[in-house]
């Protein structure tokens, strides 16, 4: 059943993205992403490569943030050493 | 030839492989001594308020990020690439993305903590990155390339 309603919701998606464009999850549920205002952003430095996207509404009312954080590197070597034989 | 004094680097692959007990911790069974499964890890996000670091030892709920769609813990970490070694490191990293799909955390968090679920919650690792928020959408951790010096668990 819960598979059935996921297909469901599934077409939904596809429905109103072939008639209305695409369509993205706000805190309203699925709505046209022409609707709100887009914004993205993102910055990179040793340790992370992150992008993020905004949709807001017209009265500037957060309805959708999504970010990728592009984890670079391990921030510290875990070391290992073998103490001497005296 | 001179000897050198090192510990061998075949020794860190199997020590992330699990190959080598030193003492007699009480573990978790892994169904079979000979032909063991790989523990479960999972994955929780901490507020920027928080104190993640080097001197956690297991899994708490204290300061983990909540919110719709959130569920505390966390989530599964995929399954880690077989442990291997390059030049004198050992290294592995997750095979793929951790992905919290569809949540809204409106407290910025800045860390996520790695434990082994199978073994007690027993902490991993902690890492940080820019303070977020996620608003009816989906935060993606992308894995760093699983090479030696920016796998995600390096023994050097």
């Amino acid at each position: 059943m819960t598979k059935f309603r996921a297909f469901i919701q599934r077409m939904k998606i596809k429905f109103r993205t072939f008639f209305h464009g695409p369509q993205i999850t706000t805190i309203y549920g699925v709505r046209t992403e022409s609707d709100f205002s887009k914004e993205v952003g993102g910055f990179e430095n040793d340790n992370e490569k992150t992008s993020w996207v905004e949709y807001r509404d017209f009265d500037g009312t957060l309805v959708h943030r999504s970010a990728n954080v592009q984890l670079k590197k391990w921030p510290e070597q875990i070391g290992a050493s073998v103490g001497a034989i005296r | 030839m001179a000897n050198t004094q090192a510990i061998s680097t075949s020794f860190k692959g199997e020590l992330l492989n699990g190959f080598h007990q030193f003492g007699s911790p009480t573990i978790v069974s892994r169904t079979s001594l000979t032909a063991p499964t790989a523990d479960s890890f999972k994955a929780a996000l901490y507020l920027a308020s928080g104190s993640q670091g080097a001197a956690i030892t297991a899994y708490a709920a204290t300061n983990e990020v909540s919110g719709t769609g959130y569920s505390a813990g966390g989530i599964a970490v995929p399954a880690w690439v077989a442990p291997s070694t390059s030049g004198t490191t050992g290294f592995t990293t997750p095979g793929g993305s951790l992905v919290y799909t569809t949540v809204t955390l409106t407290t910025a968090f800045d860390a996520v903590t790695i434990y082994n679920s199978t073994q007690g919650n027993k902490a991993v690792s902690t890492h940080t990155f820019g303070s977020q928020t996620i608003t009816a959408g989906t935060l993606t951790l992308t894995m760093p390339t699983n090479a030696a010096g920016t796998a995600l668990l390096n023994l050097a």
